[in-house]
């Protein structure tokens, strides 16, 4: 995931990245999936909520729906 | 539910405290120090750590390459706690979770527009963004999430 100043400057930045087309998220967004997946990445027991199935529903919370955003 | 053994999340935690206190992975050779862990032994708990987290090891030389959300290799997010220069992070999505690492502590992020380079500046504590320039600030993702593991740099 990348930052970038506005969707403007994402989609001209596709543009000259063949294969990199993708979704824009809200800095707010992208905090939120951050602290999903991180905060308890400091944990000895941790594992990426990817492999729990804990992913689906969280990312659909967030109205981030589609192929796109499923892990398998 | 993914089942991995005790060592190698014993494996994991030696390389995150290790990024946490010196900012770089250790090597194969000092995890094997670390837990009395053969090479073979080392080396079969990558797959299980890759299997539960964000994980490259260039199989080759057994350089580790990152362990999100740190990376063992400068990139164009570059973080600094409590005014301390010494961690990078895989993406702007592991920025902007690195805090978990740094309870209680001041996280700030610089990176750059990777559109026009427009310096990018972001700090957090425990989890609440405190401040960021410019204001405006978009994520982009570029990889689906299915092939995160597949193509974690371009994620």
């Amino acid at each position: 995931m990348q930052l970038f100043r506005s969707e403007a400057h994402a989609r001209a930045w596709e543009a000259q990245h063949a294969g990199r087309e993708g979704e824009v998220l809200t800095l707010e967004q992208a905090l939120a999936v951050a602290t999903f997946v991180g905060k308890d990445r400091p944990q000895f027991t941790y594992t990426h909520p990817r492999a729990t199935g804990a992913w689906e529903s969280f990312v659909q919370s967030l109205g981030l729906t589609g192929a796109w955003w499923q892990p398998q | 539910m993914v089942a991995v053994t005790h060592t190698a999340r014993q494996v994991r935690k030696v390389i995150l405290d290790a990024f946490v206190h010196t900012g770089q992975a250790p090597t194969v050779r000092g995890i094997m120090a670390a837990l009395g862990l053969s090479r073979a032994a080392v080396r079969a708990t990558f797959r299980e750590i890759a299997a539960i987290d964000t994980f490259w090891v260039e199989p080759e030389t057994e350089q580790i390459h990152l362990l999100a959300p740190f990376a063992n290799t400068k990139t164009p997010y570059i973080v600094t706690v409590e005014g301390v220069r010494k961690w990078y992070a895989v993406c702007g999505l592991a920025a902007l979770g690195i805090w978990a690492f740094f309870p209680g502590q001041t996280v700030q992020v610089a990176a750059a527009c990777r559109d026009c380079g427009e310096a990018i500046r972001l700090q957090c504590q425990d989890g609440q963004l405190t401040a960021r320039s410019p204001a405006p600030l978009i994520a982009h993702l570029g990889v689906p999430v299915a092939r995160w593991r597949d193509d974690v740099p371009g994620a």
